[in-house]
């Protein structure tokens, strides 16, 4: 790869992962402001931290892998 | 590339600060009724709890989640940019490949670990949850290494 293309490469990489940072960014937000700086935690809250993690954990145990995991070949 | 490093060992730095919080600093009042801190509604519309309020688990769900989305985050970024980082790093695919090895691994062992306190909510049956999640927390720092600067060679 020449140095020009690897300088467009590299701009390219950090635009493609502009959205996932800032996704995880709000998701550590949601999280510091849940278990630090919210003086109760609704009802409403609780209930969706519950159903997200329970989704997770039931795609967990029928082995459900997301595409980030799969190892691909060389 | 040195921008996305950073900001993923922020966050990294940001689920130990709340790993804190597992040990009951920053305690905060859960509302009646929701997922964490079952209740009954009355006739007269007022609320009695059903079970004591599960801080800790709340505590844990949102502290793993938060920690098995950024090792997503760096898998995906290596699956998007793999060409890119070969270039800086040829090992990279190989290293990042043992990381959702150990990742897909962990998360199964938190699905079990979380199936049985959900079945059986005693404290000890939070401890293999805090394991694991010490684990993930490991591995993500791995990847974060992993993923090379902009002056790497």
């Amino acid at each position: 790869m020449t140095e020009f293309a690897l300088i467009l490469a590299g701009v390219n990489a950090v635009l493609t992962a502009a959205p996932d940072v800032v996704a995880v960014a709000e998701k550590v937000k949601q999280t510091i402001n849940r278990l630090f700086t919210a003086g109760v935690i609704s009802a409403d809250e609780q209930n969706r931290l519950h159903a997200h993690c329970d989704d997770h954990m039931n795609a967990r145990l029928r082995g459900e892998k997301p595409p980030e995991l799969e190892i691909e070949p060389d | 590339m040195k921008t996305f490093r950073r900001t993923l060992s922020l966050f990294a730095i940001g689920y130990c600060l709340l790993a804190i919080s597992l040990t009951g600093c920053g305690h905060k009042t859960l509302e009646a009724g929701g997922a964490y801190a079952p209740a009954i509604t009355n006739v007269d519309g007022t609320l009695t709890a059903t079970a004591a309020p599960d801080y800790a688990l709340l505590a844990l769900d949102s502290s793993y989640d938060l920690a098995y989305e950024t090792a997503l985050t760096a898998c995906r970024f290596e699956q998007r940019n793999r060409v890119l980082l070969r270039q800086l790093s040829p090992g990279i695919k190989k290293q990042m490949d043992q990381v959702r090895a150990e990742v897909w691994k962990l998360d199964g062992q938190w699905a079990v670990a979380r199936k049985a306190y959900l079945a059986q909510p005693v404290a000890a049956n939070l401890d293999p949850i805090r394991r694991i999640l010490a684990e993930m927390q490991r591995w993500n720092a791995v990847a974060t290494s992993l993923i090379p600067q902009e002056n790497t060679p």
